[in-house]
C-alpha cells in the first residue's frame, strides 16, 4: 500500500542522487563554505635567507631548556669568536652567557669556560669591561647551594684571573678571598665541621687562591711599570683601567644601608698594599695549619698547598 | 660520627635547608651564612642589571631564572631571619628599599614575594607594624596612580588587592585583644594625608576606613572624621564613598556581626542534659556535657566581651562638628555650581545624609528646605526617597515658616483630585511624617483641607488622611475640625474651656520627648490617699515586689545545676544576675534574701530606715487633698518612697481607666533618629494579581502537602508498562472484535450489575 509521508522522508535520505551531464554535482547539505572576500592583498612574509649570518638570533638559544642545546650554542659562539670579537655582538653575547655560570649542567659550564678562554685569548679588554658582572656571578656561584657549581666557580675565577686579574682584584678582592676561604672551609668562624673536600677540588681551589693572592698582593706583578715619575703624571693622563673613580659610587644604584661594610672594603682594595692588609686581617694561623695538613698528605694537593704557603710567607 | 652523617645529607634545595635551619639554627649557621651571601650577590646582580638595562627589557630570559632564585632566597631568609637576628639586621631595610625604590623594575612575582615576606617579618616581630605601614601605603598609592597602573606587566590591580588585603589583616591582627591605639592613630594620620591630596588616591583611605569600620576594628571619632573629610572632597568618587559610609556603614556592620553570631551552631544544652539523665551514664557522654557547658560559657563570655569592647555608636553620632559638616556638605555639593557633577542618585544620597544629620542632631540648615522644593514633583524620579529625606530633615527647632513652604508645595503637587491615588497617599504620608517631627509645619486651614481626604475611596489615601487626623488628635486637637477631634480630645478641650484654662498649644522651640516625672502619678497619689488605710506597709510587703515568672526563669539557663539537700542549711548569696530583675537592686537584695523567711525584718538595717520613711509618709497623707496637680504629686510620691512593681501596675490600670494612654505613644514618636521609610510612604497598594501570580500563591499553599493530592500518574515502584496499560493503548478497531469486549454487551443484567458493584468496591478500596 501507499507508504506514509514520514516513511517516504526517511527513505529519501538514503537514495542515491543521479548525476547529470553538464550539471555540477549537488553539494551535500552539510557542506561549509570557506570562501571569503577581502579588500587587501596579503603577501606572505619574505624570508630573507641564510646569507646574513645573524648571530643575535641564536642568543635566545642560550636560555633553551635543553642543556645540550645550550652547550652547542656556546660552542658555536666559541667558533665564531674570531669573527665577531670586534663587533657590537660581544656585549649582549657575554651578558647573556655569564648567568650560565650557575647552570645546572656541567657540560654547559665547561663550554662556557672554554668560551671565556677563547674571548680572553683574542681580546681580554672585553672581559675587563664586563668584569663587574663577572665578579658578581662568580660570587653567586661560590655561594650556590649546589656543590658542583661551587666547585666550578673556582675554575671560572682562575680562568678570569688569567685575563683580567688586576681588574678583578681591584674590584672585589676581599669578597672573592672570603668566598674562596669558605669554599675551602677555612673561614674564620668555621668550626671543625668543615666539609671534606676531595683532593681534586682542594687542588683547584688552592691554585685559584694562590693565583688570587699573587695577582692581588704581589707588587712585582703590578709595580713593574709604576715608577715615581709615572705616579705623579698618571693622574693627568687617561687611566689604564676603565672607571677609575668607580669606588666612589657616584652613579651606581645601591640600597642604602646604615653601615654597609662593602663600601669600605671596596675602597680599601684599590691597591696592593691595602689588599695585603686585608689578607693579614684573616686568620692566617688557621690557614697555615690547614695548609700543613695538605702538605703532610702530599700529592698534588700537597704541592699546591706548599706553593701557597710559600707565597703567604713571602708576603709576610 | 653524627656530624659526618649530617653533612652527608646536606640539602641541595632551599626548602630542605630551611627546614633544617629552623630545627637547629646553631649547627646550620655556616649554611645559612652561605645562603645569605648568595642572597647578597643576587641582590647585587639585580641592582647591576638594573643599570645595564638590557636585562630588564627582556624579562623572560636569564633574569627570570635569577628572579626565581632570588624570590626563593628572600623567602628563605625571611623565614629563618628570626634565628639569626645579628646577621640579618639590614635585611628588612633592604627589602623595603627594593620594593619602594625599584618597584618599577621588579617583576610582579618578586614584588609579591617581598610583600608577603615583609608581612611574615611583621608577624615574627622582626619589624614593627608602623614600619610595614610605611612601606605599604606608598606602594598602594604608587599603584593606584595612572602612570604605573598602565605600564606593561605591572599587575597593578593584583598588587593593590594584595596590599589592601595585607593592610586589613595587619590592622586586624594588631587590634585583636586590645586596640593598638598608636598604630591606629598613625594609620589614620596616613589616611588624612591621602585625603589631602588632590587626585583620587583618597579612595583608598575611605575604602580602608570603611572596611575597618565594618569589622568593628575602628570605631572612634577619628575614623569618622576621616570619612567627614572624604565626604567633603571635591572628587565625586571619594565624596560619594564618604557619604555612603555614613548612610549604610552601620547597617553593614551590624549585619556583619549578626552573621558572625549566626554561624555558631546553637548547642542544645538542655537536650544533652536530659539525654544524660535517661541514657546510661558513660564517661563519653559526661565529657560531651562538660564540653557543651564549657563552649556555652565561653560563648556567653565572648558575647559580653564583644558588647563591652565595642560600643555601637553610629557614625553620625560620633561626628565632632555635625553643624559644620552638614552646612559644608550642603553648600559644597548640593547648592553651588558643583552640584552638577553629581548625578541624581548621588544627589539623593547626599540629601539623605544631610537630612539624617539634621534630624538626629537637630541642626539648622535653612537652605535645605527651599532646595527640596525643586525636586518635589510627582514626576521626579525616586521622589519617595526625596520625600522621605524631606521628612527626615524636619524637627521642632526649625522655624515653621521654612517648613510651611515645603508642606504647602507637597500638598499642592501631590495631594489633589487629579492625581493617582498612590501619589496622593505618598504626599499625605510624607506630610504626616513632617508634622510628626514638627507639628507647627502645617497651618490649620491646610490641615483641615487635607483631613477631608479621609473619606476618599482609595484605601491608601484614606488611611493616610486618617493617620494625619489621629496624629493631630494627640498633638493639638484644636487645629482639627470639631468632628475629627475624637471623644477624649474634645472632652479634654471642653473641660479646659469650662475651667477657663488655656489649652496647651504646641509652641515653636519647645522640645518634646523629654521625660518629666511619671505620667499619671497624680492619679496614683489620689488613689493612695483614698485607699491608704487598707495596706499599711505596701513597700515591705513581698507580694508587691513579685514580678512575672518569665523574667525569673532566665537566670538559671547558663549556670550549672546545684544540688540542694533538704537537711542542710545554706547561706544564700545573691547573684548579680538576679539583681537585674528590677530597676532598683538595692531594694531587691534585702528582699531576695527574705524570700523564704516570713517577713523577718528584725535584723535588717535598711528596713528600719524604710519604716521611718513610712511613718513620715503616713503623716503626709493624713492631710488629704481633694485634687492634686501632677508636679506636687510627683514630688511627694517619688521623693518619699520607692514605687514597687505593684504600684506601676496600678498606675497603668488607672491611666487606662482615665484614657490618657496616648501620652505613651507620643513619647516614643518624638525621637528624630527614626528613619523615614521611603517605601512605606506610598502606603498599602493592592493591584489585581496576574494569573501567574495567583497560581504561584496557590502552589505555595500546597507545599509539603503532596500526600493529600491525587495519586494519578504516580507509581510507588518504578516498573515498565503493565499488560493492562498496553491493552488500553491498543487500536480501537483491533479491540472491538475481541470476544472479551463483545461479550460485555451480551452480558445478562445480573452479571452486569455484579461487575459494576465489584468495580465500585474496588474503587473504594484503592486508597488503602
Amino acid at each position: 500500500m501507499s507508504k506514509s509521508r514520514k516513511q517516504k522522508q526517511k527513505t529519501q535520505d538514503f537514495q542515491k542522487k543521479k548525476l547529470k551531464v553538464g550539471k555540477p554535482k549537488a553539494k551535500a547539505s552539510n557542506v561549509t563554505d570557506t570562501s571569503f572576500v577581502s579588500r587587501t592583498i596579503s603577501v606572505r612574509n619574505q624570508h630573507l635567507g641564510e646569507h646574513d649570518e645573524d648571530f643575535s638570533k641564536r642568543l635566545s638559544l642560550l636560555k633553551h631548556h635543553n642543556s645540550t642545546v645550550r652547550k652547542e650554542t656556546l660552542q658555536t659562539f666559541q667558533k665564531m669568536i674570531q669573527t665577531i670579537i670586534h663587533t657590537r655582538m660581544m656585549t649582549p653575547l657575554l651578558t647573556q652567557c655569564i648567568p650560565l655560570m650557575c647552570d645546572e649542567s656541567r657540560q654547559v659550564r665547561s663550554a662556557l669556560m672554554d668560551l671565556f678562554d677563547e674571548v680572553g685569548q683574542y681580546n681580554d679588554q672585553v672581559l675587563k669591561l664586563l668584569c663587574k658582572m663577572l665578579v658578581l656571578y662568580v660570587n653567586m656561584a661560590m655561594t650556590h647551594i649546589t656543590s658542583a657549581i661551587q666547585y666550578d666557580s673556582a675554575k671560572f675565577l682562575s680562568c678570569l684571573l688569567r685575563y683580567c686579574g688586576d681588574e678583578i682584584c681591584r674590584q672585589a678582592f676581599a669578597k672573592l678571598l672570603m668566598g674562596l676561604f669558605s669554599l675551602l672551609g677555612w673561614s674564620k668562624n668555621k668550626s671543625q665541621n668543615a666539609r671534606k673536600l676531595n683532593a681534586n677540588q682542594a687542588v683547584a681551589h688552592m691554585d685559584t687562591l694562590y693565583e688570587l693572592i699573587r695577582h692581588g698582593c704581589q707588587e712585582s706583578l703590578q709595580a713593574d711599570a709604576d715608577t715615581e715619575l709615572q705616579a705623579s703624571t698618571n693622574q693627568y693622563l687617561i687611566p689604564e683601567y676603565p672607571q677609575p673613580y668607580e669606588y666612589l659610587k657616584l652613579f651606581t644604584r645601591q640600597l642604602q644601608t646604615r653601615d654597609s661594610p662593602f663600601a669600605v672594603v671596596d675602597l680599601s682594595t684599590q691597591d696592593a698594599g691595602a689588599r695585603q692588609r686585608v689578607l693579614k686581617e684573616q686568620d692566617l694561623t688557621n690557614i697555615h695549619r690547614q695548609l700543613d695538613i695538605y702538605i703532610k698528605e702530599g700529592g698534588n694537593a700537597g704541592k699546591s698547598a706548599n706553593s701557597l704557603k710559600k707565597l703567604l710567607e713571602e708576603l709576610q | 660520627m653524627a656530624r659526618k652523617g649530617r653533612s652527608a645529607i646536606l640539602p641541595t634545595n632551599i626548602v630542605l635547608l630551611q627546614n633544617l635551619v629552623k630545627r637547629d639554627p646553631g649547627s646550620y649557621h655556616e649554611e645559612f651564612l652561605q645562603q645569605y651571601a648568595h642572597y647578597e650577590s643576587l641582590r647585587d646582580i639585580f641592582m647591576l642589571s638594573g643599570i645595564t638595562g638590557g636585562e630588564s627589557t627582556d624579562k623572560d630570559g636569564a633574569i627570570s631564572r635569577n628572579v626565581e632564585q632570588f624570590s626563593e632566597l628572600i623567602g628563605f631568609v625571611s623565614q629563618v631571619c628570626s634565628c639569626f637576628p645579628k646577621e640579618t639586621t639590614s635585611f628588612p631595610e633592604e627589602l623595603k628599599q627594593l620594593i619602594l625604590n625599584h618597584h618599577k623594575q621588579i617583576p610582579f612575582e618578586l614584588k609579591e614575594r617581598i610583600l608577603t615576606s615583609l608581612m611574615m617579618l611583621r608577624n615574627k616581630a622582626v619589624i614593627t607594624a608602623e614600619q610595614l605601614l610605611q612601606t605599604m601605603f606608598p606602594l598602594l598609592i604608587a599603584y593606584s596612580t595612572q602612570g604605573n597602573a598602565l605600564s606593561v606587566n605591572s599587575h597593578a590591580k593584583e598588587l593593590r588587592q594584595l596590599i589592601y588585603k595585607n593592610l586589613i589583616a595587619l590592622l586586624k591582627s594588631c587590634n585583636t585583644g586590645s586596640k593598638n591605639q598608636k598604630l591606629n592613630r598613625s594609620t589614620q594620620a596616613l589616611c588624612f594625608n591621602l585625603l589631602d591630596e588632590p587626585d583620587s588616591q583618597g579612595i583608598w583611605a575611605t575604602k580602608l576606613t570603611r572596611e575597618l569600620w565594618r569589622r568593628g576594628i575602628w570605631d572612634d571619632s577619628r575614623s569618622v572624621e576621616i570619612m567627614v573629610q572624604a565626604a567633603l572632597h571635591e572628587d565625586v568618587k571619594i565624596a560619594m564613598s564618604g557619604v555612603m559610609f555614613f548612610l549604610d556603614a552601620d547597617k553593614e556592620r551590624e549585619s556583619n556581626f549578626e552573621e558572625n553570631s549566626d554561624s555558631e551552631e546553637e548547642l542544645d544544652l538542655e537536650g544533652i542534659r536530659h539525654r544524660l539523665k535517661i541514657n546510661k551514664k558513660t564517661g563519653r557522654r559526661g565529657n560531651k556535657l562538660k564540653n557543651a557547658v564549657k563552649t556555652m560559657k565561653k560563648k556567653n563570655k565572648e558575647d559580653t566581651q564583644q558588647g563591652q569592647g565595642y560600643l555601637n555608636f553610629s557614625a553620625i553620632h560620633l561626628l565632632r562638628d555635625p553643624q559644620g559638616f552638614a552646612e559644608n556638605l550642603f553648600s559644597r555639593h548640593l547648592n553651588g555650581k558643583n552640584a552638577n557633577k553629581f548625578d541624581m542618585e548621588q544627589k539623593i544620597s547626599l540629601m539623605q545624609l544631610i537630612s539624617r544629620m539634621v534630624g538626629t542632631h537637630k541642626l539648622i540648615v535653612l537652605g535645605l528646605y527651599t532646595f527640596f522644593l525643586k525636586y518635589l514633583t510627582p514626576k521626579q524620579r525616586n521622589v519617595t526617597q526625596i520625600l522621605a529625606s524631606c521628612a527626615q530633615s524636619c524637627h521642632e527647632l526649625v522655624p515653621p515658616e521654612n517648613l510651611q513652604v515645603m508642606v504647602r508645595k507637597i500638598a499642592d503637587e501631590f495631594v489633589s483630585e487629579g492625581v493617582a491615588s498612590e501619589v496622593a497617599a505618598a504626599g499625605l504620608n510624607s506630610i504626616r511624617e513632617i508634622c510628626l517631627r514638627a507639628p507647627l509645619a502645617i497651618d490649620e486651614i491646610l490641615l483641615q483641607d487635607l483631613t477631608e481626604y479621609k473619606s476618599s475611596k482609595a484605601k491608601g489615601v484614606a488611611m493616610a488622611a486618617k493617620s494625619l487626623v489621629s496624629l493631630y488628635r494627640e498633638v493639638s486637637p484644636e487645629m482639627l475640625k470639631k468632628k475629627d477631634r475624637g471623644k477624649n480630645a474634645s472632652m479634654e478641650l471642653q473641660e479646659a474651656k469650662r475651667e477657663g484654662k488655656i489649652t496647651r498649644k504646641p509652641q515653636f522651640g519647645e522640645e518634646r520627648g523629654t521625660v518629666e516625672g511619671i505620667q499619671g502619678i497624680e492619679l496614683l497619689a489620689q488613689w493612695k490617699n483614698d485607699h491608704g488605710d487598707e495596706e499599711q506597709d505596701d513597700e515591705n510587703n513581698d507580694r508587691n515586689w513579685e514580678v512575672d515568672d518569665e523574667e525569673d526563669s532566665n537566670d538559671d539557663i547558663d549556670s550549672d545545676w546545684v544540688n540542694v539537700e533538704s537537711d542542710r542549711e545554706y547561706d544564700v548569696e545573691m547573684d548579680s544576675s538576679d539583681s537585674e530583675r528590677e530597676d532598683d537592686d538595692e531594694k531587691k537584695k534585702t528582699d531576695g534574701a527574705e524570700e523564704d523567711s516570713d517577713l523577718d525584718l528584725s535584723d535588717k538595717e535598711d528596713n528600719d530606715a524604710e519604716r521611718e520613711q513610712d511613718q513620715d509618709q503616713d503623716q503626709d497623707q493624713v492631710a488629704p487633698k481633694s485634687t492634686m496637680d501632677p508636679e506636687t504629686a510627683f514630688r511627694e510620691l517619688a521623693s518619699t518612697r520607692i514605687l514597687t512593681p505593684a504600684d506601676f501596675a496600678k498606675l497603668q490600670q488607672l491611666r487606662t481607666e482615665e484614657g490618657v494612654q496616648k501620652l505613651m505613644g507620643l513619647q516614643k514618636r518624638g525621637q528624630n533618629e527614626e528613619l523615614v521609610d521611603s517605601a512605606g510612604l506610598i502606603g498599602p497598594i493592592k493591584y489585581k494579581r496576574s494569573r501567574e501570580e495567583r497560581l504561584q500563591r496557590v502552589m505555595e499553599g500546597r507545599e509539603d502537602r503532596e500526600k493529600f493530592g491525587s495519586r494519578k500518574g504516580k507509581r510507588n515502584t518504578p516498573h515498565s508498562t503493565t499488560n493492562r496499560e498496553k491493552g488500553r493503548k491498543k487500536n480501537f478497531m483491533m479491540m472491538i472484535h475481541k470476544k472479551s469486549v463483545q461479550g460485555k454487551r451480551k452480558m445478562s443484567l445480573k452479571d452486569r450489575q455484579k461487575v459494576l458493584r465489584n468495580h465500585i468496591t474496588n474503587q473504594k478500596k484503592k486508597g488503602f
